[in-house]
């Protein structure tokens, strides 16, 4: 026995080895987790890589396009040519700016009707394993990025900060696995769950057999759970299947950001509505008022004049973005 | 003394190489024109040390690739840790069966590892319930996975490998593999 085991003491080690994590895994749970020294410490040398390559191909990219719009040029005259490639180039960088002008000013207009805390970030790098969905993104708890926050682009939700550093934070993209949204059709108001394949596309679930959906509905954002604003793209419904029996239909559903080509999001956290304000604030007064009949000296006690019942205005839903 | 060193330092050097890699991958190889091919370069730095490391060392390193991987991912803890251990079991129990001795077994065994990954993948996100609606395009990506593997295996392995030879690491382990030391 001993001999065996003393034969097979490697595969045995690396057999605990496996387990290890996975206990780790069983421990943690679902969510990645948080930075630690080590982590800190291979993020700062890896991060100003991503940056820098993502720097690399952009200019090498834009480079490139100059390059082969003057092919022609240079064939007719060459002096004129080099001076058309400097003034192309420049042009190209101009092109770049303005268009980088032209996303962020949409960005600050997009963004103006949200209320509380904004924060502009740049995506700098994805998922390094092709199982998951992260985005990475080059603002952290410095610039006021905290996990839990949403994340979202001009052209539709994005996802939710999981975990944040202090320059950089990791978003959990629609995309995901482990993704869900509470959705509506914005046509008729049908309410479902939009969820993430893993792959390019979405899967809106738990929607009756007999609820009316349609390719090219919109779906928007429900604003239940508070993290995302009523009202916000999140994507098209691009086919409906309904099987011969069962109790719901299987839709699918393309992202209304294209997440290949994301460069600039809004990490946003939005004030609590003021309907859940109230409801906190009714449900803290209906505790005070309590408090004076659970006293200890036992005497019933007159509630006090601010336990009466505050009836507050519940807001208009915010308008559904088109 | 310098030789012991040198081998510190390439252990180093792995892990650094392994954040270059990690760096690359996520912004590089995520590119819209590159992204079908799902390269894991880092699996292909697993199956080299799995080849061509001892035992202590190997694990050792592998951890931390894993740790790496899990950084640059929005991967529970643990799991990509796993499949990359499971991997290098894998190709120990390989390493004692068969002889892998040219560039194309070594090739074959990346592509391997490949399979090896993907299959603990499934078995450990099953069972923690993290697959959700995942395998489909993992199963999607699957031949992309393993061709870009077994494409990129070589330059990737005569990266590691011209890393090892200016640490002095590959003459020990060619050493050992003459003489048919116990890794």
């Amino acid at each position: 026995m001993w001999n065996i085991i003393k034969e097979y003491r490697h595969y045995l080690a690396t057999l605990v080895l496996v387990i290890v994590p996975v206990i780790a895994l069983n421990a943690g749970g679902k969510r990645p987790a948080d930075f630690h020294w080590f982590d800190r410490a291979a993020i700062a040398v890896s991060a100003p890589v991503q940056t820098s390559i993502r720097w690399v191909i952009e200019t090498s990219w834009d480079s490139l396009q100059s390059y082969l719009l003057l092919l022609n040029t240079q064939s007719n005259n060459r002096g004129l040519a080099l001076e058309n490639r400097k003034l192309l180039n420049e042009i190209a960088a101009f092109e770049e700016v303005a268009k980088e002008n032209a996303r962020l000013k949409a960005l600050v207009e997009f963004n103006a009707p949200l209320e509380g805390k904004k924060v502009v970030a740049q995506v700098i790098a994805q998922d390094v394993s092709p199982e998951f969905r992260m985005i990475r993104i080059n603002k952290g708890t410095r610039n006021g990025v905290e996990a839990g926050m949403a994340v979202i682009s001009l052209e539709g939700v994005v996802g939710r900060v999981i975990r944040a550093g202090k320059e950089f934070s990791d978003v959990l993209s629609l995309l995901d696995s482990s993704s869900a949204i509470d959705a509506l059709l914005q046509r008729n108001r049908v309410r479902g769950v939009v969820e993430g394949l893993g792959g390019n596309s979405l899967a809106m679930k738990y929607l009756r057999r007999t609820d009316d959906v349609q390719e090219g509905d919109l779906i928007v954002s429900s604003g239940i759970g508070g993290l995302f604003p009523k009202g916000l793209t999140i994507g098209k419904v691009i086919a409906v299947k309904k099987k011969n029996f069962g109790i719901s239909q299987s839709v699918e559903v393309v992202p209304a950001a294209d997440f290949n080509r994301l460069e600039e999001v809004t990490v946003i956290d939005p004030p609590k509505m003021p309907l859940e304000i109230a409801t906190l604030d009714d449900a803290k007064e209906k505790e005070a008022a309590k408090q004076p009949k659970q006293d200890s000296r036992g005497a019933k006690s007159a509630p006090s004049p601010k336990a009466e019942p505050k009836v507050k205005a519940a807001p208009a839903p915010a308008p559904a973005a088109q | 003394m310098i030789h012991e060193l040198y081998r510190v330092l390439n252990f180093f050097l792995v892990i650094v190489l392994c954040l270059l890699f990690s760096a690359l991958q996520s912004v590089a190889l995520k590119l819209a024109a590159l992204s079908w091919l799902e390269l894991d370069l880092l699996l292909l730095v697993v199956v080299y040390l799995s080849l061509h490391r001892g035992f202590l060392e190997g694990s050792l390193l592998i951890i931390m690739i894993g740790r790496v991987a899990e950084i640059h991912s929005g991967a529970p803890t643990g799991i990509l840790t796993a499949c990359y251990l499971a991997v290098f079991l894998a190709i120990l129990f390989t390493k004692e069966m068969f002889l892998v001795a040219t560039t194309f077994s070594s090739i074959i065994l990346a592509v391997a590892g490949g399979i090896v990954w993907k299959i603990a993948f499934f078995v450990l996100a099953q069972r923690y319930g993290i697959l959700g609606n995942s395998w489909r395009s993992s199963l999607e990506y699957m031949l992309p996975f393993l061709l870009s593997l077994g494409m990129f295996a070589r330059p990737v392995f005569n990266l590691v490998r011209s890393l090892d030879q200016r640490t002095y690491v590959e003459r020990e382990s060619e050493a050992r593999e003459l003489t048919g030391e116990e890794f």
